[in-house]
């Protein structure tokens, strides 16, 4: 209930704000922009795509694979407001002198940004819907490649949060979040293949974003992969959560 | 329901690094009651506030709301708590009626009794005129109104009000000073500023505090009767020297202003009918003995500047 009202909150907040709209009208030109690039590569050469499964791999899960990627750069402009602002206009009391704990706080920010990540989502959902019209889609797949762009974009936008979270400065939490996301995304990956020794090496690879986002994009539903992404989500709340405890203790 | 103890807080401490904010902090508040928190910049009246509105936390000592502890059970703590801080955390981007409806959603009120809420919160505040307007548009004694509309729409035991009255116009001042002493009549308010007549406009009972540590609690009465003890001004023809008037008992230090006329600063068991008396007896041609109150500044210098301060029993 009090997660709802925070979250609705901070939905509304980010309908207000006139980043969130230009987030939205540039995502829709460039996916758009990719679709047609796509579809005319399929439609010049067919014959490439005869080994491939068609439509839904080529296109579909190129442009989730494509977007979600996007979302290195789009969470941490949605996220950097969220709680950096609330410290620099001092908003934060308010929330904090109200009869709410920090853990339904951060679950309400998350959520709100969720939803209107979902927002987000509507428009490669229609993009590539639109491919309906003519030929057929796979569905399993398609559903697939909607999950992992779902998963990492979640993930994205609660590690953007807990960066703004960090500091009053909405540039640094852009950046810190930017920064905590490429590293997540791939520079573990970049590090795993430095190190010689296997078990560190192993360890690195798996928490990698994106090598758990590679199979749903092939059709692939992990438990396991989707376990990691909740596991992720999980930690970061936390950590927002004791970021928000001990900013009381300091500041 | 008056005398029940609904803000207690005991030995508080808060450091900032090697810096000791507040040392020792223990004072309690009851129902009814308006407390007046005083002190000079920096003295950390807006860090006791801050912690015992659950903002900051103690470096030691505890601190209970309504009976709960405001770091153990902060969900019920702060529902008996409404604060203001120094700056007024708005959302600028939303109207006032729709900022207060978010205020009054996380302090848990039911959403069918909201409405009601919020008329209430805005009649009492002033703020029925502009409802519907944004709140970053209003002027800052307005917004500072919200601020207050959003500390009292859960209808709080306890108010806190850090500074209220900054940067407001003296007819906004007045307002705001008499909404405080309506809020007192059925919440605890505790009011932190260093403007002395606001105090002695609203308030019952007085903490003086500085360099973090309290210097001075006294009801208002008591402030009052310290107010007019002490002082008097006094004009004699036949001019005795100031040694002479040193011997008198009861007398603390003399002053001369002019030729005839001398400030006696006096010790409490001064009686002006013995002064009398002696004058005639020595004949020094008393003509005026005019008892000089000391303003609440004065004795605000007195304690700030003081750094042997006496800690004072409460007397309320």
């Amino acid at each position: 209930m009090m997660v709802l009202s925070i979250a609705l909150r901070e939905f509304r907040n980010m309908l207000n704000s006139l980043l969130a709209w230009i987030v939205l009208s540039g995502l829709s030109l460039i996916i758009f922009l990719i679709l047609v690039t796509l579809v005319k590569a399929y439609v010049e050469n067919p014959a490439s795509s005869l080994e491939s499964p068609g439509v839904t791999s080529t296109i579909v899960a190129t442009i989730f694979y494509f977007t979600a990627y996007l979302f290195i750069l789009i969470a941490p402009m949605l996220t950097m407001r969220s709680f950096s602002t609330e410290f620099r206009h001092r908003t934060s009391q308010l929330l904090f002198s109200a009869p709410v704990s920090m853990t339904e706080i951060v679950l309400g920010k998350c959520l709100g940004l969720y939803f209107f990540t979902l927002l987000i989502a509507v428009i490669p959902i229609v993009i590539t819907l639109s491919l309906a019209f003519g030929t057929d889609l796979d569905n399993g797949l398609y559903m697939s490649s909607l999950l992992g762009f779902i998963l990492v974009a979640f993930t994205f936008i609660t590690i953007g949060v807990f960066a703004s979270a960090l500091t009053d400065h909405i540039g640094i939490a852009a950046l810190g979040g930017l920064g905590l996301i490429l590293l997540l995304f791939w520079l573990v990956e970049l590090v795993a293949s430095l190190i010689k020794v296997e078990a560190i090496s192993n360890a690195l690879q798996y928490l990698s974003v994106s090598a758990h986002a590679t199979p749903f994009y092939n059709g692939q539903v992990n438990s396991s992969d989707i376990v990691f992404f909740v596991l992720t989500i999980a930690t970061f709340i936390v950590l927002t959560i004791r970021r928000l405890d001990s900013y009381r203790l300091q500041h | 329901m008056t005398g029940e103890t609904l803000i207690q807080v005991d030995h508080l401490y808060r450091d900032y690094g090697n810096l000791h904010a507040l040392k020792d902090i223990n004072l309690t508040l009851n129902r009814g009651e308006v407390l007046g928190f005083l002190g000079p910049n920096g003295a950390g009246k807006s860090t006791t506030m801050q912690i015992i509105s659950g903002n900051l936390a103690p470096t030691s000592g505890q601190v209970r709301i309504n009976g709960f502890d405001i770091i153990d059970q902060p969900r019920q703590a702060k529902t008996a708590l409404g604060y203001l801080p120094e700056q007024p955390p708005l959302y600028k981007e939303l109207t006032v009626q729709e900022y207060l409806a978010y205020c009054a959603q996380l302090n848990r009120i039911a959403s069918n009794e909201i409405k009601t809420a919020i008329e209430r919160a805005c009649e009492r505040c002033g703020l029925v005129d502009v409802r519907k307007r944004l709140i970053a548009n209003l002027s800052k004694g307005y917004q500072q109104r919200v601020g207050i509309a959003q500390a009292i729409i859960h209808t709080p035991d306890v108010v806190i009000l850090d500074e209220p009255t900054v940067g407001l116009d003296p007819i906004q001042i007045i307002e705001i000073r008499e909404l405080i002493r309506e809020l007192g009549t059925d919440h605890s308010v505790i009011l932190s500023t260093h403007i002395l007549p606001e105090v002695q406009s609203t308030c019952d009972r007085v903490i003086i505090i500085n360099q973090g540590q309290i210097a001075l609690e006294d009801s208002l009465a008591g402030l009052d009767a310290r107010l007019h003890q002490g002082t008097f001004q006094v004009a004699l023809q036949n001019t005795p020297s100031c040694e002479e008037l040193e011997k008198l008992d009861g007398i603390h230090q003399v002053e001369q202003l002019d030729d005839t006329r001398f400030i006696l600063r006096c010790e409490d068991s001064f009686n002006p009918a013995d002064f009398t008396t002696q004058a005639v007896q020595h004949n020094w041609q008393l003509t005026e003995l005019v008892p000089q109150n000391r303003s609440l500044e004065q004795i605000f210098i007195d304690i700030t500047c003081n750094d042997n301060t006496t800690q004072t029993g409460a007397a309320a």
